[in-house]
């Protein structure tokens, strides 16, 4: 047990709040905010995380990374929350580029990471379905053998940052009751993006596969291994989610206890209310649940997982943490709201942003009710039983 | 970042459950469940006694005084499999009151009391609260005036938890009724055979038994003083911390959550369908998992900041409220598992598993405000986590 950064993960952790902190400014996030829908994508932020190294932190230094692991990238995250910044770290580096590099061929690795560590590339991961309450089991789009290769057809939906990416990692179920996990690329023919309108702004589109032939260099894995690609890159995805929401909601329960320092009422600043202050202490609590759940389903997702054991392990860390991003994100949330007044709703304070990204994150790759849902499931099935 | 025990932490950990595992006999399993829990029978006093020849009791403290000089993160470890045992282990007395006198009492009470502590042969009751005394506790009214070479103790004590098996009260009297409130407090050890002491019982909705204790003109000698005249408040606080991570230890609920699951798969209900076949039992079982991990890293970190010298006042705060707050939630979500069976007390007749949840509601009403009320834990939080100004309420 150690629950300190070691130093060089604390270096990773700085600079990234540096830049993000000092790029990030109000100005620029007003300029996103009044751009075409799809369009909310801070290339110029993400250049700068590129330049620094930081969009590379979990590559492999053989493609052009550093070679941290996923608790290193989790940092990245956690800032990016932190200050709402409108980039796609969570599905190009979380969600495609680790799936790429633990499950891809060497011909993969080589065409896509070097570009997603540069930021040349982006790159995203379409693995939910409308209606499904699964993220690990896709029904909708399914993949037919066809030569050495596939055809896949069906519709995937919310995929973050389509339109800007230059490849889509996508699960199929298989006509042999197994899954593939294939690369599509958007310019392929018989693939469909229609922008859609999302809470927050963030850029997603549905993806519409119309008898997509994958060449067998595109296929990430099939069978047993896709099965185990498709948990790691949802239990990546999901971690993702949990670390940008701590970070979210850190940084709006700091905005509202300097707030109500400040804002006077009757005579005296509204924090020496102790309904304000007990509210706002409730709030410290979620945080730090699910910041420590959080990291520890970023720290297991660095670790060799070796065991059936591991594995189970994992799956229900990442979904304890989903819980609290859900839950702990949506009160911290209204209580930040209820106790700015009117100004946490007025859009010339930043709050609102907060506010949009915990809502986006609480729901994004299952709500917090879906993932007590799973976990229960796997606690009747198996039930790892408490330390 | 790392989320593992050490292999020498994993190695104890075994080593600690195969004790109690030994420890926990179906007689003092019995005995403990016909005083309600709280110990003080025959077969408790020869485990502590046990425990204390094998050295299981001062396990925290440095080698020179009969402990193995355990780390926070160790000694929260013990406790952990203390609770999961079920055993009663008396920890504010060594790991609160027992630290203090060792470290600051007078040679004689170092020479009397402290071998016995060590030893599991001597109890201590706590005396702080009183009946005008709770939550604001500095503002204690219990006198200890000098006489000759010696010192004159008069007051009432409330919540007096186990005194009447306890040897002696680590009693907190006011000294200087003209200074502030916190800067007039001393502590004394005092025996509870002393002419002028007496005590009435307190039973309690947890079917627990506490005290009031009354001290009318007790005199002890100068050296029952313990620490610096005046000084006492910063004993009474300099332990909290402590406290608060073993009154929320994981450890108490962990090995129930286990057998809960498992009692959710084996047992059927009247349609034929095992308990853990309807989807709101599983999301039930989820839910308290979820809320105890969580209260596990929390507790581990906390463990680990004071081993690390970062510990930081609103996190042990943070604890204490999460963790007391949980116990409750979990318990009525363990209740709706089983049913209407976690009505039945213990000793009913077909009592199940629901007898102990039945039990454990009883006692968790005490936990919110005992060890101090979760308002002022949340004050703590907002002052010191956030830097809220939050008014006067701390003076």
């Amino acid at each position: 047990m150690r629950f300190s950064l070691t130093e060089s993960q604390a270096q990773i952790k700085e600079l990234a709040n540096k830049i993000l902190q000092e790029q990030v400014t109000e100005q620029r996030l007003r300029e996103l905010d009044g751009r075409d829908v799809g369009q909310r994508f801070d290339r110029d932020v993400w250049q700068q995380l590129a330049d620094a190294g930081l969009l590379g932190i979990a590559i492999e230094e053989a493609h052009g990374g550093m070679g941290f692991d996923f608790f290193g990238l989790s940092l990245l995250l956690e800032e990016v929350g932190r200050s709402v910044a409108a980039v796609p770290v969570a599905c190009s580096l979380a969600g495609a580029a680790t799936v790429i590099q633990q499950y891809g061929s060497d011909a993969q690795k080589q065409q896509l990471l070097p570009a997603a560590a540069t930021g040349e590339a982006v790159l995203t991961i379409a693995l939910s379905e409308a209606m499904s309450t699964s993220n690990i089991a896709p029904l909708t789009v399914s993949a037919a053998a066809d030569g050495d290769g596939f055809k896949i057809n069906g519709v995937k939906h919310y995929v973050p940052y389509a339109e800007h990416a230059a490849s889509i990692v996508v699960s199929a179920s298989a006509a042999d009751g197994g899954n593939v996990l294939v690369l599509v690329d958007p310019s392929q023919a018989g693939v469909t993006l229609s922008s859609i309108i999302t809470t927050n702004g963030e850029p997603q589109s549905m993806l519409e596969l119309a008898d997509v032939a994958i060449a067998a260099d595109q296929v990430i894995a099939s069978g047993e291994r896709a099965d185990e690609a498709i948990q790691y890159a949802v239990n990546c995805m999901v971690t993702a989610y949990c670390c940008i929401q701590t970070g979210a909601s850190d940084a709006a329960l700091r905005m509202t206890a300097q707030y109500t320092g400040e804002r006077k009422q009757f005579n005296q600043p509204i924090a020496a209310f102790q309904a304000v202050a007990q509210r706002a202490a409730d709030g410290y609590i979620d945080v730090e649940c699910l910041r420590l759940c959080a990291q520890q389903a970023a720290g297991l997702l660095s670790e060799d997982c070796t065991t059936l054991e591991d594995q189970r392990a994992i799956n229900d860390a990442v979904s304890i943490a989903k819980v609290w991003a859900g839950d702990a994100g949506h009160r911290v949330s209204y209580a930040a709201q209820h106790l700015h007044g009117g100004t946490g709703v007025d859009r010339e304070y930043p709050l609102w942003r907060f506010c949009l990204l915990l809502r986006q994150m609480e729901f994004a790759m299952g709500c917090a009710q879906q993932h007590l849902n799973d976990l229960g499931e796997r606690i009747a099935d198996y039930s790892v039983a408490m330390a | 970042m790392h989320f593992h025990l050490t292999e020498k932490q994993s190695d104890l950990r075994d080593e600690f459950r195969a004790y109690f595992d030994k420890l926990m006999t179906a007689e003092l399993r019995a005995e403990l469940e016909e005083t309600t829990g709280e110990g003080g029978g025959p077969l408790y006093q020869k485990a502590m006694a046990k425990m204390g020849n094998d050295g299981y009791i001062a396990l925290s403290w440095p080698e020179e005084h009969g402990g193995r000089n355990l780390s926070a993160l160790e000694q929260y470890m013990f406790i952990e499999e203390v609770m999961r045992a079920g055993f009663p282990f008396p920890f504010l007395t060594t790991e609160s009151v027992g630290p203090m006198l060792r470290d600051h009492a007078s040679d004689r009470i170092k020479r009397e009391v402290v071998p016995g502590i060590v030893a599991g042969t001597c109890n201590i009751a706590i005396g702080y609260s009183e009946p005008g005394a709770g939550t604001d506790l500095a503002s204690l009214q219990t006198r200890a005036e000098r006489d000759g070479d010696g010192w004159v103790i008069n007051g009432q004590k409330m919540w007096t938890s186990l005194c009447h098996i306890a040897d002696y009260v680590w009693l907190a009297a006011r000294t200087d009724p003209d200074a502030p409130k916190h800067k007039g407090i001393s502590m004394f050890i005092v025996p509870t055979d002393a002419e002028g002491f007496s005590l009435s019982p307190v039973h309690t909705l947890g079917g627990v038994r506490t005290n009031a204790t009354y001290y009318d003109n007790i005199r002890v000698p100068d050296d029952a003083l313990v620490g610096e005249l005046n000084k006492g408040w910063k004993l009474i606080t300099s332990q909290l911390n402590r406290e608060r991570l073993a009154l929320v230890n994981v450890g108490f609920f962990s090995e129930k959550y286990n057998t809960l699951v498992q009692w959710a798969k084996e047992t059927s209900l009247a349609d034929g369908r095992k308990v853990i076949d309807q989807s709101w039992v599983r999301t039930h079982l989820a839910r308290i998992r979820t809320g105890l991990e969580a209260l596990r890293l929390i507790c581990y970190k906390l463990a680990w900041q004071m081993d690390s010298n970062e510990l930081n006042m609103a996190d042990a705060s943070a604890a204490k409220v999460y963790g007391t707050e949980l116990f409750v939630d979990i318990y009525r979500l363990a209740g709706e598992v089983i049913g209407q069976h976690s009505l039945l007390r213990r000793d009913s007749h077909d009592s199940n598993l629901g007898g102990q949840i039945e039990k454990l509601y009883r006692t968790a009403s005490i936990i919110t405000f005992g060890g101090g009320a979760n308002e002022v834990q949340r004050d703590i939080i907002a002052a010191a986590g956030l830097w809220m100004p939050i008014g006067s309420r701390m003076g």
